[in-house]
């Protein structure tokens, strides 16, 4: 599903240029659950922009489902995105002026859905994330973790192959943070595939295999126990 | 899709209700400008616009060679202009002449009733223009004397719901059959009546000089030129004729040229001695255009500056639609979809309160606009258009802006500090608003200085405690001296005289003059007075003396003149000079070989727009015009006791014919009432640019304190105080505000100095009106300001540190 060769990340200001990311090479398989660790600053985050196709490379392959995506424009990224990659944050990032149900149904608005269409998908989804009673409800009136559930609801909204979570359990206190790691497991049991970036050893457990990120070099992949690709 | 952009937009309205109110009041009063200086405008515009005939109809006007330095422009022609072109011009289709006449007493039934505003006018008036008739057959109107057709309003006054057609009234012993009821005048007509009467009707009354003078100006005089004419050959053709049939007539006669002026440019374009009635001015119409233009620019400007900051607050969520799949056009789409939204709300609100107004501004304007929701759709439907035109463009950079955020940037931090590019276009914008207010303010500050200085500035005289009353026909004139004898017995009674030329006005009667031994004859205004005019009115005598009811021989052989005069006449001792002047009865010419015994020191007869004209006064007698007003100056204790004194000696001399009268002082009053009626649309006007201007630097301030909440704690984390936070905001703003005054002053004060060139005598433009508006906008705008900052400042940092 993800091929990535020798991606580099440059960002420059007018006095320093940083380095993010330096020959990362990354193989993600269909049907995966990765988790990406490492300290703060080590390009965990821009990894996942580039895989998310939110972000360029400066240098480097990246190839997503079979297109060489490196070097597409805004639109032609947002394109590929739609439908097929869905994002879970730390900060969750809901809409605030929007409800629960309408939160869940933007992505099926930018794809151009019929609304009948839409409330069919977007019920289904709060459904799976056991969110519907708190259809009507605005963000704000919710608990961090269904917060995060009813961004894992629009994440997989439009049946995305892909979902990429940066630290969804960063705001969250250990429970609720189980409960969300609980419902990405489920997720990838049905299929989808997940790349998570993490701080939490805890949740690392959950994916298939780590990477450990360090100064935006690859440094280990470890297949975690009890997992086969 | 859209109604998803609505919801949030409304949704974000209600979430940010300061800003959302900031933004659609200031855009409303933005609009509502617009909408008065547009109904203005067009009212101004559509003036005689309603004649089927208006592309052929003309008046003719005259330029009369009067001796004076410049030749006179007057609306007004001689009886004899519109007969002959009717009888010499085939080409003309109908002269009509008309013949205004303010006041009247007529007796019907019985009871005598006043009537203002009636105008004579030949046959054919209700062919060339269109004044609807609702009763009677324009065909055979006026073929014949005694016929009048009285407006509506006239109808019910003076008929209340009985039928007046072929009733029988009588105007000083002339019976006149009503024969035609016609609708009241439109306001937008240059002259208004509330009846016309056959002119054949008086025709016998008219003195010699008015029937039978080549160069007289006693008529206004209309055409309806064939369509295959075009105006200027046939005023070719006119003065041609004239210049050579009636130069036997007399040297004067051949001094008449004549213009023809499109009766639809009469009411803003013209501006003659003896207008039939006070015209509009296409200045203050382009200035009104320029002004309303200006506050909707202002408006959205401040409309653009308070999205961009607010947009600050959005790009979060640009950022999470961009990641579920929105590209730059959704966005675009949406922040644009909610700038037409806050348009079309202000439009609305703009609109209610358009209607509340209305009758405010007619009473300001001294307009009888309509409401004009449904009446005038289109310009609804212009207003509308370009309402949301505004929305489009100043909603367009926010929106540009927020689509082309980078989404890593947007989802990185709630806001994005900084936008380098924006904050610079809004600190233009900034200044560019403050700077149309200054401009504004040093204007209104001007005209007002302007105004006192004419309405405070000694005219030479004193006109307050002096009542002005009109004779109203000449059988109350002609007893004027036994009405005197009776005042003068009043103990509230200071002195009587009486002037053929009302009080304050223009002197319209030119006599011919010449100094010792001079052959040269030269025309000068001349005023016939009664004795104690001087005393009246208090004008000074500079030299020699004034007139003396002891000496007979100043009847006849003494003239006082002004100091004008003096200058024209080129005296250097005028006091004892020989004047060899004419007299002149309304019938009989003869001459009045005087000396000049006294000089007046000017004063102003009429508005300080004019210079002060060089004047003769002769005291009236046998051989002078009639005399027409009375003036009286009563002392100043009791003035109820002295005007119903006034009027109980009025009714014993009026034979019924009722009592009007002014004060000399608000008469001259009038004379400014154009120049006042601006600058009070001026000053609303000028309010709301600042208050809007106010607005949205308060909104401005409010979302940059917002930004720098995370700085602000910092700050007093590190022992910053309330005072040192508040400056540091007022600072970054005070430096715009006076870049803006300083740009704002040369712009001021090359539109006033031409503004003030209309005036022969205006007030010097100093640096201390600049200073003034420069204070003013500099307070309130730092005043809003602070007031923000100072909420912010009192913030627990902790708070605000923690917000991050």
């Amino acid at each position: 599903m993800i091929q990535a060769r020798n991606l580099k990340k440059v960002y420059s200001t007018e006095e320093v240029e940083t380095t993010a990311l330096n020959n990362v090479n990354i193989e993600i398989k269909e049907g995966e659950f990765v988790a990406i660790m490492g300290p703060s600053g080590c390009g965990k985050s821009t990894l996942l922009n580039i895989m998310g196709l939110l972000d360029n490379p400066s240098d480097g392959e990246y190839h997503f489902l079979g297109h060489d995506v490196s070097n597409r424009t805004e639109r032609e990224r947002a394109q590929l995105r739609k439908g097929n990659i869905g994002f879970i944050f730390q900060s969750f990032n809901l809409i605030d002026e929007l409800t629960v149900f309408e939160n869940v149904e933007l992505p099926l608005l930018y794809l151009g859905m019929s609304s009948d269409e839409r409330k069919e998908k977007a019920e289904a989804a709060l459904e799976r994330m056991s969110m519907m009673h708190r259809r009507n409800h605005f963000p704000q009136q919710l608990s961090g973790g269904q917060q995060q559930r009813v961004a894992i609801a629009r994440a997989v909204v439009a049946n995305a192959k892909l979902i990429l979570a940066d630290e969804p359990t960063g705001n969250l206190d250990s429970d609720h943070g189980n409960e969300v790691m609980k419902v990405l497991a489920e997720l990838n049991e049905q299929g989808t595939t997940i790349v998570m970036v993490t701080h939490s050893p805890h949740d690392a457990d959950y994916a298939m295999r780590v990477i450990h990120l360090f100064d935006g070099h690859v440094v280990t992949e470890n297949m975690q126990e009890g997992f086969h690709v | 899709m859209l109604k998803n952009y609505f919801k949030i937009a409304f949704r974000s309205f209600k979430k940010n209700k300061a800003y959302s109110a900031i933004n659609i009041f200031g855009l409303a009063i933005g609009i509502t400008s617009l909408i008065f200086i547009l109904l203005f405008i067009q009212d101004e515009l559509s003036y005689d616009k309603f004649h089927e005939n208006k592309d052929r109809l003309y008046r003719v006007t005259g330029s009369y060679d009067r001796g004076e330095q410049k030749r006179v422009e007057s609306a007004l022609t001689t009886y004899q202009l519109g007969p002959q072109i009717d009888f010499q011009f085939p080409q003309v289709e109908k002269a009509v002449r008309i013949s205004p006449n303010n006041n009247s007493n007529f007796l019907i039934n019985g009871e005598n009733i006043h009537q203002e505003n009636i105008v004579f006018a030949d046959s054919g008036f209700f062919d060339v223009f269109s004044f609807p008739l609702v009763e009677g057959d324009k065909k055979h109107l006026f073929k014949v004397a005694n016929e009048a057709v009285l407006t509506q309003s006239t109808a019910q006054k003076m008929f209340g719901d009985d039928n007046p057609i072929g009733s029988v009234i009588e105007m000083d012993g002339i019976p006149i059959t009503i024969s035609g009821i016609m609708e009241d005048t439109p306001s937008n007509s240059h002259f208004s009546a509330s009846m016309i009467i056959s002119s054949e009707t008086i025709h016998d009354q008219y003195p010699s000089w008015v029937r039978d003078n080549w160069s007289g100006t006693s008529h206004y005089t209309y055409i309806l030129l064939d369509k295959n004419i075009s105006p200027e050959v046939f005023e070719q053709e006119l003065n041609k004729y004239w210049d050579s049939t009636f130069k036997e007539y007399g040297d004067i006669a051949q001094y008449a040229e004549f213009s023809l002026q499109p009766l639809s440019k009469i009411h803003l374009e013209s501006n003659l001695v003896n207008e039939i009635q006070a015209n509009g001015n296409l200045t203050y119409v382009y200035i009104f255009g320029a002004i309303g233009f200006i506050i909707v620019v202002i408006a959205a400007i401040n409309y653009m500056n308070l999205a961009t900051a607010q947009s600050l607050n959005r790009t979060k969520e640009v950022g999470i639609r961009k990641v579920l799949g929105a590209e730059k056009g959704h966005v675009k789409k949406q922040f644009l979809s909610e700038s037409l939204l806050i348009s079309t709300i202000a439009f609305v609100v703009a609109l209610i309160s358009v209607e509340i107004i209305i009758p405010f501004f007619n009473q300001i304007t001294g307009k009888s606009i309509d409401v004009i929701f449904p009446n005038d759709l289109p310009l609804i439907f212009v207003i509308f258009a370009s309402v949301l035109v505004i929305g489009l463009i100043s909603g367009g950079y926010p929106s540009f802006w927020l689509s082309r955020l980078s989404i890593i940037r947007t989802l990185k931090s709630n806001s994005l500090g900084s936008n380098r590019g924006g904050e610079l276009l809004k600190r233009g914008l900034v200044t560019l608003q403050f700077s149309i207010s200054a401009i504004v303010l040093v204007s209104t500050i001007l005209i007002s200085k302007q105004i006192q200085f004419v309405q405070n500035k000694n005219l030479g005289i004193n006109p307050e405690q002096v009542l002005v009353i009109p004779f109203q026909n000449s059988e109350i004139a002609n007893r004027f001296t036994e009405i005197k004898e009776e005042l003068i017995k009043e103990s509230w009674v200071s002195s009587v005289t009486a002037t053929n030329n009302p009080l304050p006005g223009r002197i319209t009667n030119w006599r011919p003059y010449r100094t010792n031994g001079s052959d040269e004859n030269l025309s000068i205004p001349t005023i016939v007075v009664h004795d104690d005019f001087i005393e009246t009115i208090e004008a000074e005598i500079s030299e020699g003396r004034n007139f003396s009811k002891d000496r007979i021989s100043d009847r006849t052989n003494a003239y006082l003149i002004n100091e004008a005069a003096a200058r024209f006449l080129n005296l250097t001792n005028p006091v004892g000079s020989k004047l060899v002047g004419s007299t002149f009865t309304g019938n009989e010419w003869g001459s009045k070989d005087a000396e000049i015994i006294g000089v007046v020191k000017d004063f102003h007869f009429t508005s300080l727009h004019d210079e002060i004209q060089p004047v003769v006064f002769s005291l009236s007698s046998e051989q002078t015009t009639p005399l027409n007003n009375l003036a009286v100056r009563v002392r100043a204790e009791d003035l109820e006791t002295a005007i119903s004194g006034l009027e109980r000696t009025w009714n014993t001399f009026s034979n019924g014919v009722p009592f009007e009268y002014s004060f000399l002082q608000d008469d001259i009053s009038l004379l400014y009432d154009a120049e006042k009626k601006f600058l009070q649309l001026f000053s609303i006007f000028t309010t709301l640019a600042i208050i809007i201007s106010c607005l949205g630097i308060l909104g401005l301030v409010a979302f940059a304190v917002n930004q720098k909440m995370k700085e602000i704690g910092i700050r007093k984390v590190l022992g910053a105080n309330v005072v040192d936070i508040i400056w540091a905001f007022v600072k970054s703003y005070s430096q715009l505000i006076i870049i803006s005054n300083l740009l704002a002053w040369p712009i001021a004060y090359v539109l006033m100095k031409d503004w003030l060139e209309d005036f022969a005598y205006r007030v010097p433009i100093s640096m201390l009106e600049f200073v003034i508006a420069g204070a003013i906008i500099f307070l309130i705008s730092i005043g809003t300001i602070s007031i923000v900052a100072y909420k912010a400042a009192l913030l627990n940092p902790v708070k605000s540190l923690k917000s991050e």
